[in-house]
């Protein structure tokens, strides 16, 4: 080892502390990134091979002449593989528990080329089960403790069917469990997914879809594959054709993944800022404080490049080893969040593997901070004059009066140790800058991350406090009538009741747009619409609907609704803003006018499937009673409990709440490393004059003060821009989330920025700690023995 | 030139009696001092001379209550400094001592009137301003109140750091290598002032220097060696600063 080498290794050792706060960070920084990266990567991975592995579709066309679509889509030569299958709604009940369920069709003679099942427990179907067997997805069966053997009792258009269970699958369409775009919330007892023979599904009911999916052979050309295909849809008289990214359940992971595919990069910059700030900090003093002995070495024939390469040493090697600890730190977490999440999402194939991008990303990362911190620090100690340096000179300081002296002279009566404080700030504008940007990183960083819990919480009771007031849905299993609507009101706990009516339609305008059509009485009580009454003549829509078709609000829009196999033209009356799902909304007046013009009568609002009982509770009714009773009602197929989905949403967000949290503890420690730091580098800069004060009766306890108040200065200064700026990050993370499955606005609560600031205040007080401990234990006579 | 009787009992501002100070343990302890015993009347003015690492600047620090002794006592006027606790010592300082160092440690965002303003401070802070301001007058800064240390001389800086360690009047006034860093005539002006606060405020003055020149002005000139006083005299007509060249 080199002389120098030895040198830096020692020096390292002797100002431990600081080093290690500086690789820290590095190293939290990189571990931030690490994890979510390869966690993503993982998850990504992950999702495709189960994907591969069950040959998920790539397009799923719906309506239309399926014959004459199926014929187009096979003769692609894009496509690898086409199947043809019905899929309808219909009420399950399953041991007493009535719910909404879908019923897919597949054939009894093995797997379908696309769009197959994970048989977990128990078999597939097979030729011989007739129309009497069902394989049920795994989360119903494990909310309902099924296996192989129980039954389920379907309602299809001849009656009632009960059907054997004979396998628990996993099927890449519902990973996670998800009705549609509109309903991603879904509970395990209140949407189910059953595969049946094709032929039961078939017959099922008037509402049923033929659906046509496809598998590409190259992934690489989907866009252009996805729009010849969606043309020959159209040709075919089908509106409504679904891309693999659309399709709900990979749409609401992709969300997730996304998420933290952004935040893999955004967060771990703002550490790798700090790390570098808290670098240069440390480096521009130890230049500063080694003039001599940098002179000395200059003067004794050691080069000026040599001079730079040992001190950029100093900071590349920081960086390499806060890499080194954050890359394999990260790799660990990574892997573990990747388990957790297959785990938690019931994904059948779980991913992990060591990225070698990762790591060179990572160590790219630590290796460009510790260069560009240390550049500056080691061009300076490159351009040492020899002679000055073995002066022991150091260039003189020029002060002045404090800016905020001027601006406010009377302060300049304050007591001298209040001056000196105030002066203080100024005194090493790069420490003080530093110390600054530190606090407004962690704040935003903190915020930011805050701020997304904040916002996900108020859409969450916007959703389902205020939006939509109804507690629960009743999906009648026939034609909805009066005699329903008075028996379930005429319950005890039941407050109001209402009928309503949902289609599948596609809304156009300049683009077209798969969503559903639900029909409310006009005076409503169950939904808001933005305090507004639902118009007489029009629809209304959510505002990610209305940009993603093109249209504004006074303009013609198209309906097809497949289901009847008509199309008519509306309004669009207004726009409404709904945090989760995005749908459209008429007034059953309004909705019996648009059918009669195909000369349909209201009466399909009431069919099976269609027609809905909304029902409000009174307050504190015991819910799982009202259950009970509601669901035992004859004409009810299936019964949704709104608070239950409630409750979903916010399982889902549990990991999000998870990494949040991580977030907010790592951005208290950033800001603690980078204060800790800042202070202590302050203190020795200034050991000199501190000691002579101390020497002539200055308190430990009255220089704790001074040095305490120049950091809790520059922290009430860091505080509002780190507010201000965490708003802003946290309002462009939000709304990078918006789709039209999610619509956020901001709402950071007010106590959320107190929370923020008074975290922000204890990190301060804590990271003075040390630098203060190691004042009052100044040894006066070695520090003015080594100054005289 | 005599040895001073330790036991002798006059106005004698600092006693020691058989001081040690040992600095680390085992095979690396150094003994700094070595059994000293002195007795320095007030209003003295005393040049303590010798060699690097003969422990001048270790019985300085002892005197300022900055280090603790090993062992033996320690007395400036009836206070015994041997035994007391960290906040003890300093409060000792802020009312019994000023310390003047070679290399000034002024604050330099402060001006030449609140580097003084800020010891005066701790004591009675009532005309803080004013003591401060009549300190600096009297080691000729009347001008310069307003100058930060950037803006001064080394000359200058030495004479705020003088009028910083005088304000609190203390009754001993310690300066360890005060002319280290300046010329010769600046060094004959920062000695003339030491010699006339002694003269005006019968201040007992120690000063540690290695320039045996500057110990022809002392009242009372200590040599040390390795630890020990090995020579105490006495000067009958002390030099004035202006005599001296060095």
């Amino acid at each position: 080892m080199s002389i120098l080498a030895r040198k830096r290794r020692r020096d390292f050792l002797r100002r431990s502390g600081q080093y290690l706060a500086v690789t820290a960070t590095v190293a939290v920084g990189v571990t931030l990134f690490a994890a979510s990266f390869d966690a993503f990567q993982n998850l990504s991975a992950s999702y495709e091979h189960t994907y591969d592995r069950l040959a998920f579709a790539d397009l799923t066309i719906a309506g239309g002449d399926t014959d004459t679509i199926e014929s187009a889509v096979t003769a692609d030569a894009g496509v690898a593989a086409t199947h043809t299958r019905s899929v309808i709604d219909v009420p399950l009940t399953f041991d007493n528990a009535q719910l909404f369920g879908r019923l897919v069709g597949m054939p009894t003679s093995g797997q379908p080329p696309v769009n197959q099942v994970d048989v977990l427990e128990g078999r597939y179907l097979e030729p011989g089960d007739g129309e009497t067997a069902a394989m049920v997805v795994r989360q119903t069966a494990e909310h309902f403790d099924l296996a192989p053997g129980d039954t389920v009792d379907v309602s299809v258009a001849a009656g009632t069917v009960r059907l054997d269970i004979v396998g628990v699958v996993t099927s890449p369409e519902y990973l996670w469990l998800a009705r549609s775009r509109q309903e991603i919330f879904t509970t395990a007892d209140g949407f189910s997914v059953l595969f049946v023979a094709e032929e039961l599904a078939a017959a099922a009911g008037p509402t049923v879809e033929d659906q046509v999916v496809a598998r590409y052979r190259d992934a690489s050309r989907t866009e252009e594959i996805d729009a010849r295909l969606t043309a020959a849809a159209r040709s075919g008289g089908s509106s409504d054709v679904e891309i693999r990214d659309d399709q709900p359940s990979n749409a609401a992971l992709r969300e997730d993944l996304d998420a933290l595919g952004k935040m893999s990069f955004l967060f771990p910059m703002l550490f790798l800022g700090a790390a570098g700030m808290a670098a240069f900090i440390l480096l521009s003093r130890i230049v500063s404080a080694e003039r001599a002995q940098i002179g000395t070495m200059r003067a004794n024939g050691i080069g000026a490049r040599a001079i730079l390469r040992h001190y950029l040493g100093y900071g590349i090697t920081v960086g390499v080893v806060g890499a080194g600890l954050g890359i394999l730190v990260g790799a660990g977490i990574g892997a573990a969040i990747t388990s957790i999440y297959t785990d938690a999402l019931g994904i059948p194939d779980t991913v992990r593997r060591f990225y070698v991008l990762t790591a060179v990303i990572g160590l790219v990362f630590g290796v460009v901070m510790g260069a560009l911190a240390a550049w500056a620090p080691a061009r300076r100690a490159m351009a040492v004059a020899p002679a000055e340096a073995m002066r022991g000179e150091i260039p003189r300081q020029t002060s002045s009066v404090s800016l905020v002296e001027r601006l406010v002279p009377p302060l300049r009566r304050l007591p001298a140790r209040w001056r000196m404080t105030l002066r203080g700030l100024g005194r090493s504008k790069r420490r003080s800058v530093s110390t600054v940007l530190g606090v407004v990183l962690a704040i935003v960083l903190i915020l930011a991350s805050w701020g997304m819990v904040d916002t996900v919480a108020d859409s969450i009771d916007r959703q389902f406090n205020q939006i939509q007031a109804n507690d629960a849905q009743l999906v009648p299993d026939e034609p909805l009538d009066q005699d329903l609507l008075d028996r379930v009101a005429a319950i005890d706990g039941v407050a109001s009741v209402e009928p309503a009516a949902t289609l599948a339609v596609t809304i156009a305008g300049a683009d077209a747009y798969a969503t559903q059509l639900t029909a409310y009485r006009p005076d409503t009580t169950m939904r808001d619409f933005g305090g507004e009454p639902l118009p007489n003549d029009g629809i209304v829509a959510g505002a990610a609907i209305v940009d993603l078709i093109g249209a504004s609000v006074g303009e013609p829009v198209r309906l097809t609704v497949p289901a009847y196999d008509v199309e008519v033209t509306t309004e669009l009356a207004g726009v409404v803003d709904e945090p989760f799902g995005t749908s459209a909304y008429v007034s059953i007046d309004h909705a019996a006018e648009l059918l009669a013009q195909h000369d349909l009568g209201i009466e399909l609002l009431a069919v099976p499937g269609v027609g809905l009982v909304l029902v409000d509770y009174e307050q504190g009714v015991d819910r799982d009673q009202m259950r009970l009773e509601l669901g035992a009602q004859h004409g009810v197929g299936a019964f949704v409990d709104s608070r239950a989905v409630f409750d979903v949403v916010q399982g889902f967000l549990g990991l999000f709440y998870a990494l949040v949290g991580v977030m907010v503890v790592f951005g208290g420690l950033m800001a603690f490393a980078l204060m800790f730091n800042t202070t202590a580098i302050n203190i020795a800069e200034r050991s000199g004059e501190l000691a002579t004060l101390r020497a002539n009766g200055l308190t430990s306890r009255e220089a704790a003060q001074m040095v305490s108040a120049e950091n809790l200065i520059l922290t009430l200064i860091g505080i509002p821009f780190g507010l201000a700026l965490g708003t802003m990050a946290a309002d462009g993370l939000m709304s990078s989330f918006n789709s039209d499955l999610f619509s956020f606005e901001l709402a950071i609560r007010p106590s959320s920025y107190v929370s923020v600031t008074l975290a922000i205040l204890l990190i301060a007080g804590l990271a003075l700690w040390p630098g203060l401990r190691a004042m009052r234990r100044l040894d006066i006579a070695e520090v003015t023995r080594e100054r005289s | 030139m005599t040895l001073a009787d330790p036991t002798h009992v006059r106005d004698t501002a600092i006693t020691t009696s058989h001081l040690s100070k040992t600095f680390g343990e085992g095979d690396t302890a150094v003994l700094a001092l070595r059994d000293v015993s002195l007795a320095i009347p007030k209003g003295e003015f005393v040049v303590m001379l010798g060699p690097s690492g003969s422990g001048k600047t270790t019985l300085l620090n002892q005197i300022g209550a900055i280090e603790t002794p090993t062992s033996g006592s320690l007395r400036v006027g009836d206070l015994e400094l041997a035994g007391l606790d960290d906040a003890a010592r300093t409060h000792f300082r802020r009312h019994q001592v000023g310390f003047v160092f070679q290399f000034y440690n002024l604050v330099p965002t402060l001006t030449a009137r609140e580097n003084v303003q800020l010891i005066a401070e701790l004591g009675d802070d009532h005309d803080a301003a004013d003591r401060s301001e009549q300190a600096l007058a009297a080691v000729g800064l009347a001008d310069r109140l307003d100058r930060f240390p950037g803006q001064l001389s080394g000359g200058e800086q030495q004479r705020v750091a003088i009028a910083r360690a005088l304000v609190k009047s203390p009754p001993v006034l310690l300066c360890d290598e005060p002319t280290g860093s300046l010329d010769l005539e600046t060094g004959r002006s920062v000695l003339e002032l030491l010699r006339s606060t002694v003269a005006e405020d019968d201040r007992t003055t120690f000063v540690v220097t290695h320039n045996s020149t500057i110990a022809q002005m002392a009242d009372r000139v200590l040599r040390l060696r390795d630890g020990e006083v090995v020579d105490e005299a006495m000067n009958e007509h002390p030099l004035a600063p202006a005599e001296l060249d060095w």
